[in-house]
């Protein structure tokens, strides 16, 4: 049934590739050499920029090379529409990060706030925006940063976020995010230092 | 001739530094690497566009070779260098120290590596942890970036405003290596050109400045001007000698004493100099609007039926008294420190000799015998049958003197210009922007250096180690903002030591290790690693000078580490200097011969200052000596005094007309005073020369005021010119001619004839 299904998906998808190619090749798309919208991600990142806000509780794994044991965090993550990201930690030593637009704000245990443009580093836009850009349906911006693949079906779906420069590939292998319809309820990260970590939304749109 | 080397930086218009760290501080900023620094602004196009624009045109301009170093905000270090470094971390990072390793401050720092690996954002030195879990590479580069770090986008520099990519460039040439330069900004554009090209993109807004590119644009002004305003002059001359002779011939014969004036100023500059500035070259300009007097006297003397040769022994003693007190007056000036003056009196004054000596001894045997010039002289005509002006007119005008020295007393100020960046010709707003966008990238200013000089390099570090621990103290308080030194980049041999013999024995390291790991989620052989670099680095060399050529780091030490005559010297800039007292009182606590404070600006103003007093008197002198050869020539005070009383008149007049204008007086106005004293000599002479018939007297008119008419022409083209140099001299001889004339007119006193006996 799966193979049916797939040869299926196949199918419609490469008639979507044929339809986008020819109708809707913009100037625009070729100068960013972006690989015409599978329809079924433009499906996707329609849903997901249907949410307005999203978050919730979440618990991140950090399996490191240098540790015997996974670093365990727990926390808090919230969403707004279009490009407001908060994550927080239980830990009281911690600091917190927010990303409003283009900046960064770091809140540090002792109560100071420092904040940055996301853009001052090439690849800290890049690591925002694997996370911010797939919970906004941002496809020209993931699709800039990275390529797409997506695998599933629509209620337990895998986007698969591949790094496009060599500047993002030295820190980073892939970011997998898995999701239901509009909801992302994990993001694994594999960075270039064969760390892993995994975070997983406890109670997705808390 | 046409071998002579012309230069045209600015530097020969500076006076010479007075002490030896004046001359050091100025040699450096001349050819030092702050005088190859050329900062590059890439503008209007998208931020994306600039940021990437900036990483191909860095990269084209580092793969070139004419550059030594681009940095545009990317990774400072190549491969290598971070290698090197990395390897000395313990003996360069400022944070080593013997509690550095305890067993307490090694698990501070686990936590907080611990941390920053629970952190979201990707960790530039994450590859690094297991070598460096103190983060010394970190502490050490944060200690080399300063206070000032340029806004980034897309890990490249913007401007403040985000407007504009940022780039900063070090030519491997030197900075007043002027066509070197020039092509090292060629290349710039050319870079630019093949990134647009790459990109597909047709232009953006390129803006390239720095000491060298304002160098060759001064030359590139003072080139044009040369030419615009010689082509300028000539024209106008040939257009009055045309216009008040009526002749070809007299135009021809009259050219060749201006010609044989600019040959012998030019020769006489290289053989004195070996090289001839190209402001004196312009300069040569205002020698014609002088020399051409004399062809002139000469064509207004030349009386139908008297032979050539003896209308010229007749106004010869004129001519010749003229021409030696100008350049009396230039004699003066020519045992200054300026070398640029120095060439201006030397090519005045062999010009000057030459155009009188051509006048007097070629000119006679390219006229026919007899020959009378014929042209109409209503001006002559009017004159001769005038009566002289009324007395009360000469008194009128020196009432007027009066009351112009009255004026110039009445204000308290000396509206002296003694600021060495106004003889620039780049205008005010090009330098300060420029200066703005060096701010931005924390480029260090020079205009406040603490000089501190030792038998050689690790001494001068030791010695500038030793100020910094009491100028942190001056930070903290607020009295000056930063400071830059050598040694933060590379510390003395004895401070890397001392950091060095800090180090944990390995064994005493393994057990603080231990100690510091207990409880924490690392593995226990996780730091096998940072063990084995702080084992290696207690047997490390320190990293001296020498091992940091044609490196990023080494480029960086050169501009604050210098070879001396004998020993070294490290400089300290100093930024923000917000309290002066505070500053004075550190330093008489550290006073020593060997350290000097440089205020450049307040230096170079005083030297300026005191140039100009040097000058002034020496200006002073050049009257006296003028006054002396009139006496001489004259033998008579009454007849010198009238002489040279309507220069001086002029000279009142003519400062407190600038004065009103607003113009501040510099060097130049005062050297061009002489000259209108000189010039102003000249026209008492023919006034007073009792001339015996009316007829001559108009001539000896009519020959004034085609001389006046093309002094203030010549000298009023030199007045448009951009060259703050040329302009000042221009207005101020053109006015100062002009009232000359009408002085020597008002107030000349005909004596008696040159020639009563030989009189036709």
């Amino acid at each position: 049934m799966i193979s049916g299904e797939k040869a299926e998906r196949i199918g419609n998808t490469f008639v979507a590739m044929l339809y986008a190619c020819v109708l809707a090749a913009s100037p625009h798309m070729f100068a960013q050499a972006a690989p015409c919208a599978d329809a079924e991600l433009v499906a996707l990142m329609r849903m997901l920029s249907e949410v307005g806000a999203a978050g919730g509780k979440f618990t991140e794994r950090k399996y490191l090379s240098i540790l015997d044991e996974p670093l365990i965090l727990e926390g808090k993550v919230r969403y707004r529409a279009p490009d407001y990201v908060k994550k927080e930690y239980d830990d009281p030593n911690s600091e917190s990060y927010e990303v409003s637009g283009d900046s960064l704000t770091i809140g540090f245990p002792d109560g100071r706030r420092r904040e940055l443009s996301i853009d001052e580093h090439p690849v800290l836009r890049a690591f925002v925006e694997s996370y911010r850009g797939t919970l906004a349906g941002d496809l020209d911006t993931l699709n800039h940063y990275f390529d797409l693949a997506l695998s599933g079906r629509m209620d337990a779906w895998e986007l698969r976020l591949t790094p496009r420069g060599p500047d993002l590939a030295d820190y980073l292998i892939a970011v997998i995010m898995h999701g239901r319809e509009g909801t992302v309820y994990s993001v694994e990260t594999l960075e270039a230092s064969g760390d892993r970590s995994v975070m997983t939304l406890d109670s997705p749109g808390d | 001739m046409l071998q002579t080397a012309v230069r045209n930086d600015m530097t020969s218009f500076m006076p010479r530094a007075a002490t030896p760290a004046q001359r050091l501080l100025m040699n450096e900023l001349r050819e030092g690497p702050v005088a190859r620094l050329t900062l590059i602004t890439l503008g209007g196009a998208s931020r994306d566009e600039l940021a990437q624009l900036s990483k191909r045109v860095a990269a084209r301009l580092r793969a070139g070779g004419l550059f030594v170093r681009v940095a545009n905000g990317e990774q400072l270090f190549g491969d290598a260098e971070r290698e090197q470094l990395f390897t000395y971390r313990y003996l360069l990072s400022p944070a080593v120290n013997a509690e550095r390793f305890s067993a307490d401050s090694l698990r501070m720092a686990l936590q907080s590596r611990l941390r920053e690996l629970a952190s979201p954002l990707p960790r530039f030195d994450r590859p690094w942890l297991a070598e460096d879990p103190t983060a010394e590479m970190r502490a050490m580069l944060s200690a080399w970036r300063g206070q000032t770090r340029p806004r980034k986008f897309r890990g490249v520099w913007f401007d403040g405003a985000g407007q504009q990519a940022l780039l900063l460039a070090q030519t491997r040439a030197r900075g007043f290596d002027l066509d070197a330069q020039e092509r090292a900004q060629q290349a710039v554009s050319e870079a630019l050109g093949e990134a647009l090209g790459d990109a597909g993109k047709a232009s953006v807004e390129l803006g390239i400045s720095g000491p060298g590119v304002f160098a060759v644009a001064s030359r590139d002004i003072i080139r044009a001007d040369t030419r615009r305003l010689g082509i300028t002059a000539a024209a106008v001359a040939i257009l009055i000698l045309l216009v008040s002779y009526r002749s070809l011939r007299l135009l021809l014969i009259g050219g060749l004493p201006l010609l044989s004036a600019v040959a012998a100023g030019i020769v006489a500059v290289d053989l004195v100099f070996g090289a001839i500035h190209g402001l004196v070259l312009a300069f040569g300009v205002t020698v014609i609007g002088v020399a051409i007097d004399y062809p002139i006297h000469l064509f207004s003397h030349l009386n139908a039926g008297e032979p050539v040769r003896r209308s010229l022994a007749n106004i010869w003693p004129t001519i010749r008294l003229g021409a030696i007190t100008t350049a009396m007056g230039y004699l003066a000036m020519s045992g200054t420190d300026f070398p640029g003056l120095m060439q201006f009196a030397t090519f005045a004054i062999a010009g000057l000799l030459a155009a009188a000596a051509c006048t007097r001894w070629s000119l006679s045997g390219l006229l026919p015998e007899l020959y009378a010039p014929r042209y109409g002289t209503p001006i002559a005509d009017y004159y001769a049958a005038s009566a002289p002006p009324k007395k009360i007119w000469g008194w009128l005008m020196i009432a007027a003197a009066l009351v112009a020295l009255g004026f110039l007393v009445s204000r308290d100020h000396a509206p002296w210009e003694d600021d060495i960046a106004a003889l620039s010709p780049i205008p005010e707003s090009v330098m300060a922007r420029d200066r703005h966008l060096h701010a931005q990238l924390g480029v260090p200013d020079t205009n406040h250096v603490l000089l501190v000089k030792a038998t050689d390099a690790q001494a001068a570090l030791e010695a500038s180690e030793v100020l910094a621990a009491g100028l942190r103290r001056l930070v903290a308080d607020g009295a000056i903002g930063s400071f830059d030194l050598a040694a933060r980049y590379l510390p003395s041999a004895r401070t890397q030591r001392e950091r060095r013999d800090s180090l944990p024995e390995p064994a005493r390291l393994r057990q603080n290790l231990e100690h510091a790991l207990v409880g924490t989620p690392f593995k226990q052989d996780a730091f096998a690693p940072f063990e084995k670099a702080v084992a290696a680095a207690r047997t490390l060399p320190p990293l001296l000078p020498g091992d940091l050529q044609e490196t990023t780091l080494g480029l960086r030490l050169r501009t604050s580490l210098l070879p001396v005559d004998d020993g070294w010297v490290a400089l300290i800039t100093l930024a923000g200097v917000k309290n002066p007292q505070a500053l004075q009182a550190f330093l008489s606590e550290h006073q020593h011969p060997d350290l000097h404070y440089l205020d450049l600006k307040r230096d170079t103003r005083s030297l300026m200052a005191d140039f100009r007093e040097h000058a002034a008197i020496r200006v002073l002198w050049g009257v006296l000596a003028i006054a002396l050869v009139l006496g001489i020539g004259l033998r008579s005070a009454r007849r010198t005094l009238l002489v040279l009383l309507p220069g001086l008149v002029a000279v009142v007049i003519d400062v407190a007309f600038l004065r009103m204008l607003g113009e501040r007086l510099s060097l130049f106005h005062l050297v061009s005073l002489l000259l209108v004293v000189g010039i102003s000599i000249d026209y008492g002479l023919f006034f007073s020369r009792g001339d015996p018939d009316p007829g001559m007297r108009g001539r000896t008119f009519h020959g004034l005021v085609v001389c006046v008419l093309s002094t203030v022409s010549v000298f009023g083209i030199l007045a448009t010119s951009r060259l703050p140099v040329l302009n000042a001299i221009g207005s101020s001889v053109a006015v100062g001619v002009a009232l000359s004339f009408l002085a020597a007119m008002l107030l000349a006193r005909p004596g008696p004839s040159p020639r009563p006996a030989d009189s036709r």
